[in-house]
């Protein structure tokens, strides 16, 4: 394995065969060119060696003559014993991953740690095809039992189920991974049998957590007052040329986190309406249904992702309110608008770029004591342009 | 406290200026008793045993009220991060993307840069305007087993970013687009992380066969010291050798 030659282009869309070529110049696996006693960096090198080895053979990806071939006996053993080691690990890490999480003390610090455990789990995954190939070679030559392969094998497979067990239980801690590419891309690129039989962490289980999570978060989603709402929209069209509004109704202002995201949703929802009021059609239909003050039931998408307009709304440490608004609509550059909150002007907003970002912001504070708690029930807010 | 500012670094968004990151003593206190800690973090390989062990030692006593000078550890261990940032940013190899979360200013995100260093550690740096901040910085998982090697630690957890934030089209993965966008959800608190606008900069240095978001990856990561370093041009033009100046009066 000591010629490496990589080719550009070579169907290795996951970068496999670079892992595999720096895997196989490790200068620790002469150990095992000799009968000497095999080093833990020996054994650490064989194990990085079945990972790369293994992410070929799920994805597909043909090594150069070179680089391909059967992990000999010896070294699937050594590689077997790492690998035992390292998924023991991460067992520990699993089984105390919400303390873990808390004593991170950076949320993207704890965020790094649930995703390298799933990262791990296909990594020992990848292993496991190496060396069991290793070992059905070994057996038909029987040499695994000589070996020791076939008792570090079984210990493998034991110690990945225990990992499982153990990640299992933490499903909503790594379900993290599902808000990333990674587990799609996994899948994407894999090849049968492989695609066929998939370790849990791609079978769809942490997206049921990540949708039960969801849920849980809908759970406690305000309630929209679509009725208030759809008045306000259009009479601020009709009035001012262009406006704003919506209304969001939420139980508990003080339990910031949840609210942060409902309130996000619903200025993509009123991001939707502030669009329709320039289409003709919806204008005539809003003026129509005005008329015969009927209810305009404006439909919810938290999916939008091109909404012009976003707000974000929360207490601050000494009870004042802060909206903080951002727009990705380049004409909202210096315009001003006017917040209505509650039926009563509050200052107004002007939208400024940021001279890094290039994104346009304002935010508005309001003082507690302009809205006290029992107030807050329901919150109604509008932009108007000024 | 400030420890130190790490000024004239290329900035790889406008390869014609500087920027400079502070360095604050909160801050290392974090990296220290978060990573610098943790065994199984090769810090002792890549500061040297002696300050690395300054370092915890530092770590041990409470922070001094009147704040005061910084101890001479946390201005060598600066030092050696920020000759790794100016190699990082040289290249660069480095993501960068908005990220918001509740309580964290402001709230339409934190422009965030991940800087993957030649040894493999990951830099963290945020921005508060115009201002870079040292964030935090630790090595990721079961990749640091290889220290003596560290070409294979930083293309492991390149390839790492690039799975989780690229996309797969028919045969490749492709450089995000920065309308994606990765949402992550805390299970207790509920609250939201975001990632916007994720970006690998320079998507040449990171393997991709073109500069655009959409541009395949070529699965190679080359080599740190076969990458051309950009070079900081001069802030005003400059006669080229040999050109012969002669000032004349009329």
């Amino acid at each position: 394995m000591s010629e490496i030659n990589i080719d550009k282009g070579a169907g290795d869309p996951m970068g496999c065969l670079q892992s595999l070529a720096d895997a196989a110049s490790d200068p620790a696996l002469e150990q095992f060119e000799g009968g000497g006693e095999v080093s833990l960096k020996a054994r650490q090198a064989a194990c990085r060696l079945a990972t790369a080895l293994g992410e070929c053979r799920l994805f597909g990806v043909k090594p150069s003559e070179g680089l391909d071939g059967t992990l000999p006996p010896r070294m699937a053993t050594a590689a077997s014993e790492e690998l035992i080691a390292q998924v023991s690990h991460a067992r520990a890490v699993a089984e105390r991953l919400p303390e873990l999480w808390d004593e991170c003390g950076d949320a993207m610090e704890a965020e790094e740690l649930c995703l390298g455990l799933v990262e791990d789990r296909l990594s020992f995954w990848a292993a496991t095809v190496a060396l069991e190939e290793a070992f059905v070679g070994a057996l038909d030559n029987s040499m695994a039992a000589a070996s020791g392969l076939d008792r570090a094998w079984y210990q493998v497979l034991v110690e990945i189920e225990r990992l499982d067990a153990a990640m299992q239980k933490q499903r909503s801690f790594l379900a993290v991974a599902t808000e990333t590419n990674l587990l799609d891309n996994w899948r994407g690129f894999l090849v049968a049998p492989h695609s066929d039989l998939l370790p849990w962490v791609l079978d769809g289980a942490l997206e049921a957590a990540a949708a039960e999570l969801e849920t849980a978060a809908l759970a406690t989603r305000p309630q929209v007052a679509h009725t208030s709402a759809a008045a306000e929209v259009f009479e601020g069209a009709a009035a001012d040329g262009g406006g704003l509004a919506g209304t969001a109704g939420h139980r508990d202002l003080k339990r910031q986190t949840p609210i942060l995201r409902i309130l996000e949703e619903t200025m993509e929802h009123l991001a939707e309406a502030f669009r329709q009021q320039f289409r003709p059609e919806a204008m005539r239909a809003l003026a129509a249904d005005s008329d015969k003050k009927k209810e305009v039931k404006v439909l919810w998408d938290s999916k939008q992702d091109l909404a012009p307009l976003r707000c974000i709304v929360y207490r601050e440490r000494n009870g004042d309110l802060r909206l903080d608004f951002s727009s990705t609509d380049d004409t909202h550059e210096n315009q001003t608008f006017e917040v209505v909150v509650k039926e009563q002007t509050r200052p107004t907003v002007t939208f400024r770029r940021d001279p890094q970002t290039r994104e346009l912001f304002g935010e508005v504070r309001i003082p507690r004591d302009e809205l006290p708690e029992a107030d807050l029930s329901k919150l109604t807010f509008r932009l108007k342009k000024s | 406290m400030m420890v130190t500012v790490w000024k004239g670094l290329l900035d790889p968004i406008k390869p014609h200026s500087d920027i400079a990151i502070i360095v604050t003593e909160e801050r290392w206190r974090h990296v220290v008793e978060k990573h610098v800690r943790n065994p199984r973090e090769p810090w002792n390989y890549w500061l040297t045993q002696e300050l690395a062990d300054g370092l915890r030692a530092w770590a041990e006593k409470a922070p001094s009220p009147g704040g005061g000078r910084p101890p001479e550890c946390l201005n060598r261990a600066s030092a050696v991060l920020e000759g790794d940032a100016r190699l990082c940013l040289g290249r660069p190899l480095m993501v960068r993307y908005r990220r918001k979360e509740p309580g964290l200013k402001p709230e339409w995100g934190v422009m965030t840069w991940q800087l993957v260093l030649p040894n493999g550690a990951v830099l963290i740096i945020r921005w508060r305007g115009q201002k870079g901040h040292f964030w935090t910085c630790f090595f990721e998982g079961k990749i640091t087993n290889n220290i003596e090697r560290p070409h294979t630690l930083w293309r492991e957890f390149a390839k790492k970013l690039i799975r989780r934030y690229c996309r797969k089209d028919d045969k490749h993965l492709v450089a995000p687009l920065r309308s994606a966008e990765f949402v992550r959800v805390d299970k207790e608190t509920r609250w939201t992380a975001r990632h916007t606008r994720v970006e690998f900069v320079t998507p040449t240095s990171w393997g991709f066969e073109g500069d655009q978001p959409g541009a395949p990856w070529s699965g190679l990561l080359l080599d740190w010291k076969a990458e051309p370093p950009m070079t900081k041009p001069g802030r005003y033009p400059r006669l080229a050798s040999g050109v012969d100046l002669e000032v004349r009066h009329v």
